[in-house]
C-alpha cells in the first residue's frame, strides 16, 4: 500500500510548529498552539493502518518515511501521549526558543519510529541530536552549556559509528533498508550500526553522557529528553537486534548499575537520570533475550516507562523550580508544602518500583517472567536485585529526603503555574490506568501475549520484596543519607581526553600556531604587499569605476557574515544544522 | 487552593501519629508473610521460590547488602566534592 490515503507522519505537525512559531508575537495566542500537534499526533497514530506509506526517491536513494506495524505503532503511540503531556507541561515557558527545541527533537523521534531504511533514520538521529543539544543549552547557565557540549560530542561520535555502519553495509549489500539482523550472521559493519544504537540506549559503559547532561536541562525540557532519546533507541534495537544474547547481558547489567548509583546520588534529577539507564536496562535485556514474551516485555516497559519517567521528572523539576534547587541535602519535609506534587511523585515511583495497580508492575513483570520461563534464570535473578535498588533509591529514598525527612526545607516555595499541575494529572491518571486495566496495553504490543498479571502468587511475591526492601531501609536509614559531592563515572575517561586536547590546543599547537604568524608576517606579508601595490596600479587605470558597486556590496556581506560569526560554537552547530536543512530541501526540489 | 490546604493538613496529622503508621508497616509485613504461609507459586521460576518468605529475605537482604556495599564503600571510593570538574578551567 502506498499513498498518504491514511497516515499522516506525526512529525509533520511539529516541524510546522516548530516553523511557525518565530512569527507569533503574542504569547496568549502562541502557546496555545503547543499541545496541537500532540493531539494530531495521537489521533494520527490511532488512526494508521499498517503499511508502507511515502516512499521518497531522493539522490537516487529509496527512503521510506513511514513504515507502520504494530512495533512502530506502539512506541509512536506513547511518544504521541508524552509530547502532549510534555507541552502541556511546558506552556508557561516564555522562552520560544525552547519550544522549538522541542518541537524538533520529537519531530526527530517520531521520524526514526517510522523509517523504514538507514537513510531516513540516520537524519531523524542527527535531527534528535541536535535538538535535544539545545535543550541541555536552553538552561542558559555554565553547567549546561559545558554540558551540553559534552552532550553533542559523545551523540556525533555514535551518530559515526551508525553512519560508518550504514555505509559499509551499503558497500556489501548494496541497499540501506533497515532489516532485522539475525544474531549468527552478524557483520562487522552490523557490529558498528549496534554500537551507534548502544551509545543513544545508554548502554554501561557508553552511558555516561545521559546522568551528566540531563539533570542540567531546563525543568520542561528534561521531561522530553527522557522520553525520546532512549527509548527511540531501544525500538530501533528492537526491530534490528532482537536476539543477541550480549545485549541480554548488558542490560542487566545497565539495570543494576544504574540502580547502584542511583542510591549514593544527592541530585534528584541526576538519580532519575541514572533510573533511566536502570530501566533502560530492563528493555534492552529483554530484547538481547529475544522471545517473543521479553521482546512484548520490553516494548510494554518502555510504554510504562515513558509515562512514568515522564512523570518523575515533572515533580523533581517542580521541586526545582519552586524552591530552586534539587539537592536531597538542602531539601526536606515538603509534603505538607507541596501536597500534590508529592501525590504525583509516590503515584510515579510505584509504577517505576512495579507495585501492583500501577503500571511498572505490568510491564516489568513480564519481562522478568518472559526471561525465567525461557532459562534466563540468572538473568531474572539480576532483574529483581534490580528491582529492590529501584524501589530502595527512587520509590524511598528520593521522597523520604525531599518530602519526610528532618531537618526541614524553610526557604521561599513558588506556586507552580496550573499547566504544570494540568500535565502531572494527566500523567499520573495514565500510570494508574494502564496499572488497573493493562488490556489497553496488551492490545499495542508486537506479539500476542499470554500472561496474567495480577495472579496471587505474582501479587504477593511483589508485595512482599517491596515492602521488606521497605524494611532494609528502615533498618539503614542512618546510613543512606545523601551527602554532597559528584560521583564519578565513565564521564571521566571523556573528560580526560578532552583535558588532553585542551592542554594540547594551549601549548604545542599555540605554540606553532606563534611561530607560523611571524613567519607569515615576514614572508607572506611582504610578497602580498608587493602583489597589492601591482595591482592598486591596475585598479587606477579606470577599474574603479565600475567595481564601485560590487564593493559595496561585498562590504555589506561581510558585515552579515561578520555578525553571524559570533565565536560561540553553539551557534555553529545550530546554524550549519540549519543550513544542511536548507541544502536537503534545495537539492530535493532542483532536482 | 483549598485542596491544597486540607491535603497538607492531613498530611500533618499523618505525620504526627508516625508511631502509629510505623506499627502498621510492620503488622502489614507480618500479614504479608502470613499469607505465604498457605499461598505458594504454582510453577516456581526460581527454585527457592517454593520456600516461605523467599522474597521477603531477599528484599530485606539485598537492600542491606546493597546499602553497605555502595555507601561504605564505593561511595567512599568514587565520591568527589561538587567543583571536582570545575577545577579544568
Amino acid at each position: 500500500m502506498t499513498g498518504l490515503s491514511n497516515f499522516i507522519h506525526p512529525a509533520l505537525g511539529f516541524i510546522a510548529l516548530a516553523l511557525f512559531l518565530p512569527f507569533v508575537r503574542e504569547n496568549k495566542i502562541w502557546r496555545w498552539l503547543l499541545p496541537i500537534p500532540g493531539i494530531i499526533a495521537i489521533m494520527g497514530v490511532m488512526s494508521m493502518q499498517d503499511g508502507t506509506y511515502g516512499p521518497l526517491h531522493w539522490l537516487g536513494l529509496n527512503m521510506v518515511l513511514g513504515r507502520v506495524d504494530k512495533l512502530s505503532i506502539i512506541f509512536a503511540h506513547v511518544f504521541a501521549i508524552e509530547a502532549l503531556v510534555g507541552m502541556i507541561f511546558a506552556m508557561h515557558v516564555k522562552d520560544k526558543l525552547q519550544h522549538i527545541a522541542a518541537a524538533l527533537y520529537i519531530a526527530g523521534g517520531f521520524g526514526c519510529v517510522f523509517s523504514g531504511d538507514y537513510v531516513t533514520l540516520f537524519l531523524f538521529w542527527e535531527l534528535m541530536s541536535v535538538a535535544s543539544t539545545f535543550i541541555i543549552w536552553l538552561a542558559r547557565n555554565k553547567r549546561s552549556t559545558q554540558a551540553g557540549f559534552r552532550y553533542f560530542i559523545f551523540h556525533t561520535m555514535g551518530g559515526l559509528f551508525l553512519l560508518g555502519g550504514v555505509l559499509l553495509r551499503y558497500a556489501d549489500l548494496g541497499t540501506f533498508a533497515f532489516t532485522p539482523v539475525s544474531p549468527g550472521a552478524a557483520n562487522y559493519y552490523d557490529w558498528l550500526i549496534l554500537l551507534g544504537f548502544c551509545v543513544n540506549a545508554a548502554v554501561v559503559p557508553l552511558h555516561a553522557w545521559l546522568p551528566d547532561a540531563y539533570p542540567e536541562a531546563t525543568v520542561t525540557g528534561a521531561v522530553f529528553l527522557s522520553a525520546f532519546t532512549t527509548k527511540t533507541a531501544v525500538y530501533v534495537l528492537a526491530r534490528g537486534f532482537s536476539g543477541f544474547e550480549i545485549l541480554g547481558v548488558m542490560g542487566v547489567i545497565m539495570a543494576i548499575y544504574g540502580a547502584a548509583y542511583a542510591t549514593i546520588e544527592n541530585n534528584a534529577r541526576r538519580i532519575l537520570a541514572y533510573h533511566i539507564v536502570s530501566q533502560v536496562g530492563y528493555m534492552v535485556a529483554g530484547i538481547g533475550i529475544g522471545t517473543a514474551m521479553t521482546v512484548d516485555g520490553a516494548c510494554a516497559h518502555a510504554y510504562a516507562h515513558i509515562l512514568y519517567k515522564g512523570l518523575l521528572f515533572m515533580c523533581a523539576g517542580s521541586i526545582l523550580y519552586a524552591t530552586g534547587t534539587a539537592k536531597l541535602t538542602k531539601l526536606g519535609g515538603l509534603a505538607s508544602r507541596m501536597p500534590l506534587v508529592m501525590i504525583c511523585y509516590m503515584v510515579a515511583a510505584v509504577s517505576i518500583s512495579g507495585f501492583p495497580l500501577f503500571n511498572g508492575f505490568i510491564s516489568k513483570n513480564i519481562t522478568i517472567t518472559g526471561a525465567a520461563l525461557s532459562h534466563h534464570t540468572w538473568l531474572a535473578l539480576g532483574m529483581e536485585i534490580a528491582a529492590v535498588g529501584t524501589f530502595l533509591s527512587v520509590g524511598i529514598k528520593l521522597p523520604y529526603f525531599a518530602f519526610w525527612s528532618k531537618p526541614e526545607y524553610t526557604g521561599e516555595v513558588k506556586k507552580l503555574p496550573r499547566n504544570m499541575y494540568v500535565a502531572m494529572f494527566m500523567a499520573a491518571f495514565l500510570c494508574f490506568f494502564t496499572g488497573v486495566y493493562p488490556q489497553a496495553l496488551y492490545r499495542l504490543l508486537p506479539f500476542p501475549l499470554e500472561y496474567e498479571p495480577f495472579a496471587p502468587w505474582q501479587v504477593l511475591s511483589s508485595l512482599q520484596l517491596l515492602g521488606f526492601t521497605g524494611l532494609g531501609f528502615y533498618i539503614c536509614r542512618k546510613i543512606i543519607v545523601p551527602h554532597e559531592g559528584r560521583n564519578l563515572d565513565f564521564d571521566i575517561v571523556y573528560r580526560f581526553v578532552g583535558w588532553v586536547g585542551l592542554f594540547l590546543a594551549k601549548y604545542p599547537v599555540a605554540l606553532i600556531d606563534d611561530w607560523w604568524t611571524s613567519v607569515y608576517r615576514r614572508i607572506g606579508l611582504a610578497g602580498l604587499l608587493r602583489m597589492a601595490k601591482g595591482s592598486s596600479i591596475f585598479d587606477a587605470q579606470g577599474i574603479d569605476g565600475v567595481v564601485d558597486g560590487t564593493a559595496k556590496s561585498v562590504l555589506g556581506l561581510g558585515g552579515i557574515l561578520a555578525k553571524v560569526q559570533t565565536g560561540k560554537l553553539s551557534d555553529y552547530v545550530g546554524l550549519s544544522a540549519l543550513i544542511g536543512i536548507g541544502i536537503i530541501a534545495l537539492v530535493y526540489f532542483m532536482r | 487552593m483549598s485542596i491544597t490546604a486540607s491535603l497538607s493538613r492531613l498530611i500533618l496529622q499523618a505525620k504526627a501519629n508516625a508511631p502509629l503508621w510505623k506499627k502498621a508497616f510492620f503488622s502489614v509485613l507480618g500479614i504479608l508473610v502470613g499469607i505465604n504461609l498457605f499461598l505458594h507459586p504454582h510453577h516456581a521460576h526460581f527454585a527457592m521460590e517454593t520456600i516461605t518468605g523467599f522474597w521477603a529475605i531477599f528484599g530485606v537482604c539485598v537492600c542491606v547488602a546493597m546499602i553497605l556495599v555502595l555507601k561504605k564503600i564505593i561511595f567512599i571510593l568514587i565520591n568527589k566534592p561538587e567543583a571536582f570538574y570545575d577545577r579544568s578551567e
